[in-house]
């Protein structure tokens, strides 16, 4: 049952085609690279449920924004990183009001917070950010800032609903070839991983550019 | 453990084989659920069918046992109460709602019953429903994905209570604290689980007491201990971790198929998915159930070092074992699968 169905060297050239695709039209933005992924043999009404959180080697989503809401070491360290931080007396001003709260969780894509803070998050906020689907993610005195925030950016999550098809951000079209191979690779060894039956589950593989056609892998 | 029974449970109208999805021991037999969304009573001595209590019209999600006579079920169209007792195929009591429900429970004084829904599609509700706004408890429901809901037990159900904002994505989970009756958690596939006190204030925004970040979709979560003083969470790719009430992580033991410190003691063990946890209080052993695809079972030890596989369940199953109940008392298990079978374990405490 192990064993890739797909080889390097054809995805490469799909790889490369797509890319080629993309720079004969130019977009005005960046184009995201996704995998959309068709199953079969898989009944969501009674099979298990299906959905799972995988860090990729290279990261999709360089223009995520991430915001540190930090106690004071962590904001001295935000700030010389340059990355986006709040203090608990910041947050304390938003006095749980919803609109404050809700302009908060749309200043970033995803937060981070201390250790000693995060535990505060309910009773400063209420639920606004579990809400916004943004709920911090704890970061401690130990951790580097930026690799956490690059932990984040890299971090794609697969969840199956009612249909036998989803699809993931896997890159965006600034990405060389190699890293986006890298990234298809995995995404695509770690999905087979989650599925009970592996390739015997899948029933198609491609990846497209936002404006692109779809390119069949499998 | 030693297979010392079991039964095949008949096949769909179209020969397909039925999941048993859930089971339940209780003193006058064992309760299970199938994927035909039926609940049947079998008896311990041979696995026969005692009783075919009800059916739910939809999907059961979530079946919890009151006491020994009286269960309650979930699904979309809402809560079904059942005394096993009586086999007419009509529930006790039936609570009606408006939001597919995917857990519940209810608080250990049996007064409120809390539910968590399924993502919803609003617009989708509200066109299958005819209106135009939909209302629980006098509150509008607008702008929102997913909703805890509370109703009143004490009389006649009455809705009592609506959270919307807690969780952006489906609630796999609610559990009610077992000696205080204002404390529950609910966990989601947001990777969230928030934990609540509703003693002094019983809204939203205030109730709210701690949240832990897995960052994995969070398919079991529950207290456990002596006194439930810690929680644990199972996501949906078998990472375990164990958290403190007030939201500190304890311990992350990683996937369970993936080789760590924590699974060095597996390495002759195949393991494919996780079951569920099991607490036995009379040990204070928290164990982590796990199988195979060929339907080998394990429990597994949750040691502050590391996973120890402490009995196996060979030769009962051929496919995933999806439920798990043990009587740490008699020494007595029960499962449930995806070959239709359930099956009865049994071993002398010696060897335990």
């Amino acid at each position: 049952m192990s064993g890739s169905k797909i080889q390097v060297a054809a995805v490469r050239e799909t790889v490369k085609l797509l890319l080629a695709e993309s720079q004969e039209k130019k977009r005005k933005f960046t184009e995201t690279v996704e995998l959309q992924i068709g199953l079969k043999n898989y009944d969501p009404q009674r099979d298990k449920r299906f959905s799972g959180t995988v860090k990729l080697p290279y990261i999709p989503r360089p223009q995520m924004t991430v915001c540190l809401l930090g106690d004071a070491l962590d904001a001295d360290r935000a700030k010389s990183e340059n990355i986006p931080f709040q203090t608990a007396e910041d947050l304390k001003k938003l006095n749980k009001n919803k609109k404050l709260v809700k302009k908060l969780a749309a200043s970033a894509d995803a937060f981070l917070a201390s250790e000693a803070l995060i535990k505060q998050i309910p009773r400063l906020l209420g639920p606004g950010l579990h809400k916004a689907g943004k709920f911090p993610t704890t970061v401690s005195h130990a951790d580097n800032l930026g690799d956490k925030v690059n932990e984040l950016r890299s971090t794609i999550k697969f969840q199956l609903k009612k249909v036998l098809c989803l699809a993931v951000a896997i890159g965006n079209v600034t990405m060389t070839e190699d890293e986006l191979l890298s990234n298809i690779m995995l995404a695509v060894n770690f999905l087979v991983s989650l599925l009970k039956k592996r390739w015997q589950n899948v029933k198609s593989l491609f990846i497209k550019t936002t404006m692109g056609k779809a390119h069949r892998l499998y | 453990m030693n297979c010392v029974g079991g039964i095949e449970i008949p096949r769909d109208t179209q020969g397909n084989v039925c999941y048993v999805q859930t089971i339940h021991g209780t003193s006058s037999g064992i309760l299970s659920t199938n994927s035909l969304n039926e609940i049947r009573l079998y008896d311990y001595e041979q696995l026969a069918e005692k009783s075919f209590i009800g059916a739910q019209n939809s999907t059961i999600t979530s079946v919890k046992k009151q006491n020994d006579n009286i269960f309650i079920t979930s699904g979309n169209d809402g809560i079904r109460v059942w005394d096993i007792r009586s086999a007419n195929r009509v529930p006790v009591q039936e609570i009606k709602s408006i939001l597919p429900i995917l857990s519940f429970d209810t608080s250990c004084d049996e007064q409120i019953l809390i539910a968590g829904t399924e993502q919803v599609d609003t617009k989708r509700l509200k066109a299958s429903s005819g209106s135009n706004s939909l209302a629980f408890s006098g509150k509008r429901l607008e702008d929102f994905q997913v909703a805890l809901m509370f109703w009143d037990l004490r009389n006649t159900p009455a809705e009592m209570n609506i959270f919307l904002d807690t969780h952006s994505n489906d609630i796999t989970q609610v559990k009610c604290h077992s000696t205080n009756k204002n404390v529950f958690l609910s966990a989601s596939t947001d990777g969230l689980i928030c934990t609540y006190d509703i003693e002094k204030e019983f809204n939203e925004d205030d109730s709210m007491q701690f949240s832990c970040n897995t960052n994995v979709s969070v398919q079991k979560s529950s207290y456990f201990g002596q006194n439930d003083d810690f929680i644990y969470s199972l996501s949906d790719m078998d990472n375990l971790s164990l958290w403190s009430l007030d939201g500190t992580l304890i311990s992350d033991y990683g996937r369970i198929g993936e080789q760590s410190p924590f699974t060095a003691n597996l390495l002759n063990t195949t393991v494919d998915y996780s079951i569920d946890c099991l607490f036995d209080s009379s040990m204070t052993r928290l164990f982590l159930c796990v199988g195979d695809f060929e339907g080998r079972a394990h429990f597994l030890n949750v040691g502050v070092s590391g996973y120890e596989k402490v009995l196996s369940l060979e030769g009962g199953h051929n496919d995933i074992v999806r439920c798990i109940d043990c009587d740490f008392i008699n020494y007595k298990v029960i499962t449930g699968g995806e070959d239709g079978k359930i099956c009865l374990w049994s071993t002398q405490p010696a060897d335990y």
